[in-house]
């Protein structure tokens, strides 16, 4: 069934039919839709579910901890400075491996202060082990939700789903929406290894010391390269039962043939698919990094244009960074930061130049 | 064995705390009064680094820590995650802080499970600074301590603030229970647990906890000085139930000097400082003794 609606409104609904039964919340723009839509499915009886209104998203991420471990499926939330706000604790729930999923309206970091889209919060929690999933447009954000619970819950590693801030966020397109049915056939309910139960009590969170702290990071640090495998069976699955796919579930490749390539994450992917003689590669996962869908994909590439919208201080466009292990001669394109449109025209500026770095539209 | 509290023991040996630790003492009791069926969250500090060491550990009950600010709000998500699986009245939650995690950086957290009526029962041991930092001050420090971080210096000796009233604070919220409670009366301690688990919402107890290293007195003395702070009126026992005021243990209203005298922390006072206090205390007990006639 299709119905039009904001992407926002599709992730709620793609949350709904993943049945999650603590829905952890806080406001902040451009995520407030989202949240807002599943209190009224929840107070509507659509969505049985408890929900949880932090006072912060420090303490909104930290409730999922606690209900996670009472076994129950977890949703939460958030953007910018509530995600920056929130990032001791990401760290922590990567670390107990909890299986939770977040949806992240991605937006500009304070300070100035500024509401609208870019990647400077969910680049900024690159290195939290989070799975990091992008989408490019509102039917992606439908299913990267659903795809995302169960690369979570198997892996046990959390993941969150990046929609672009307002760009997408707040973006109405037609989306089909996935019977319950054939949700529940894709998605297994969830099942902890571990719980807090007093009938096998079992301490979480313990001190390691120096003798084991490594061994336990090393694990995590396994289970976030197996994780591609993860995604990827995800992707096929998902294929298999609703007809659709994001090429290997780590990147997707339009235009294959052309020698010139534009690398981009989320909705700037689908701008560039509009220049017809390049190669778009839309990154979807940037954690993990994909190193060798990319370096197959750029075999016998002549020229390669990596767009970040964000920039990490001092050493360059964080993408491009990724990029430049694989095709050194990348060029960077800092676009669209705090909210800059991303227009057309930016983009055939961006790919006329030959600089290595260029702050695209910049006065 | 203290007479009369159960037999079982949750906390059990192994832990590394000093010897005469006062929080390894509420430790034992707390959770003997909780019982079998009960989670604990514990918020980062001396007890939780002293009881985990992985892979061992000294609980023998469901026990998760998270970070030092957020164990109010593990908690919540415990709560509701135990009622979308129907399982919430099954169990006991006890949340376990110290001062710092409390009366500071976690107190936000602790507000905010209060204001959503989240269910579950909060257990702040005050050893009146960051014990496990090395003893710096919080803001349970009373006033003129010595701290490391509030030295006695040539110009400013000590802490120049007195303890923030946690207990006030949180009974402002119009929680159902909050109550205070030193380990000199174990069985006060007990039963203010058992009741404090019975109450819908948050309930709180503030639980005075004497550091052998923070306080500077010898690890033998760590029940006599419990006793000390209530006999002094430094720490008064009550507990307020549904808003009503009932005062546990009638203070004899020892000079203060006894008290201040016989920790490190405050060797360095003068007799002014030291009646400064105790007139801070008189006044204290004066309030006391209007809300107890209210009742």
């Amino acid at each position: 069934m299709k119905r039009i609606g904001e992407a926002s409104a599709a992730v709620a609904e793609a949350v709904k039919l993943c049945k999650p039964q603590v829905i952890s919340i806080y406001p902040i723009t451009p995520q407030t839709h989202i949240v807002e839509r599943l209190s009224e499915l929840v107070n509507n009886g659509e969505l049985k579910a408890e929900v949880i209104r932090a006072e912060s998203e420090h303490s909104m991420v930290s409730a999922i901890i606690g209900a996670s471990l009472t076994g129950s499926r977890v949703f939460s939330a958030t953007s910018s400075q509530g995600l920056a706000l929130a990032h001791e604790v990401m760290h922590i729930v990567s670390g107990m491996r909890i299986p939770a999923v977040m949806a992240i309206a991605a937006r500009a970091l304070s300070a100035p202060i500024n509401i609208w889209g870019d990647h400077s919060d969910v680049m900024t929690s690159r290195d939290t082990s989070w799975i990091q999933l992008h989408c490019k447009n509102t039917q992606a954000a439908f299913d990267t939700i659903i795809q995302a619970y169960y690369i979570a819950e198997k892996i046990k590693l959390p993941v969150m789903v990046i929609l672009d801030g307002f760009t997408l966020t707040h973006l109405a397109e037609p989306v089909d929406v996935a019977e319950q049915k054939k949700v529940d056939l894709f998605l297994p309910p969830l099942k902890m290894n571990y719980t807090l139960n007093p009938e096998k009590p079992i301490s979480f969170g313990n001190v390691a010391f120096p003798t084991d702290y490594m061994e336990i990071k090393h694990k995590q640090a396994e289970a976030m390269v197996n994780a591609e495998k993860i995604i990827k069976e995800a992707n096929n699955k998902f294929y298999k039962i609703f007809k659709r796919k994001y090429g290997d579930g780590l990147i997707e490749i339009h235009n294959p043939k052309a020698s010139k390539v534009i690398i981009a994450s989320g909705t700037t992917a689908e701008t560039c698919k509009t220049l017809k003689d390049f190669c778009v590669i839309h990154l979807r996962c940037f954690r993990p990094f994909p190193y060798e869908s990319i370096r197959k994909a750029l075999e016998g590439k002549k020229e390669v244009y990596v767009i970040d919208r964000s920039y990490s201080y001092g050493a360059g466009g964080p993408l491009w960074l990724e990029v430049c292990n694989i095709f050194k001669e990348a060029k960077s394109r800092i676009m669209g930061l705090g909210g800059r449109d991303i227009t057309l025209d930016s983009i055939r500026k961006a790919v006329s130049s030959k600089e290595k770095e260029m702050w695209v539209d910049k006065l | 064995m203290i007479n009369g509290l159960p037999e079982e023991e949750y906390f059990v040996s192994g832990h590394s705390a000093c010897p005469g630790c006062g929080a390894a003492i509420i430790m034992r009791i707390i959770t003997k009064a909780a019982g079998k069926n009960t989670i604990l969250v514990h918020n980062t500090g001396c007890m939780e680094v002293v009881s985990t060491k992985f892979p061992t550990t000294a609980w023998k009950l469901p026990w998760v820590h998270g970070a030092f600010e957020n164990g109010a709000a593990i908690a919540s998500g415990i709560h509701a995650g135990l009622k979308a699986q129907g399982k919430r009245n099954d169990y006991n939650i006890l949340v376990i802080g110290g001062d710092g995690s409390t009366f500071d950086i976690g107190f936000g957290a602790l507000s905010g499970a209060i204001d959503r009526g989240d269910k579950f029962t909060y257990v702040c041991y005050d050893n009146e600074a960051y014990a496990n930092t090395g003893l710096q001050k919080s803001g349970a420090t009373p006033l003129y301590a010595w701290t490391a971080t509030t030295p006695i210096g040539k110009l400013i000796r000590g802490n120049m603030r007195d303890k923030k009233p946690i207990v006030d604070i949180i009974a402002a919220h119009k929680v159902e229970y909050v109550a205070t409670a030193t380990i000199a009366y174990p069985h006060d301690l007990f039963n203010k647990v058992k009741k404090a688990l019975l109450y819908d919402g948050v309930s709180f107890i503030h639980v005075l906890s004497p550091c052998i290293l923070g306080w500077k007195y010898d690890s033998n003395k760590t029940i006599e000085l419990s006793r000390l702070a209530v006999d002094t009126g430094m720490f008064y026992l009550y507990e307020i139930e549904r808003g009503k005021f009932k005062l546990s243990i009638t203070p004899k209203m020892e000079p203060v000097e006894k008290y201040l005298k016989a920790q490190g922390r405050f060797a360095h006072l003068t007799n002014q400082e030291i009646e400064e206090i105790q007139k801070i205390v008189n006044e204290n007990w004066e309030e006391l003794n209007k809300r107890i006639n209210s009742n």
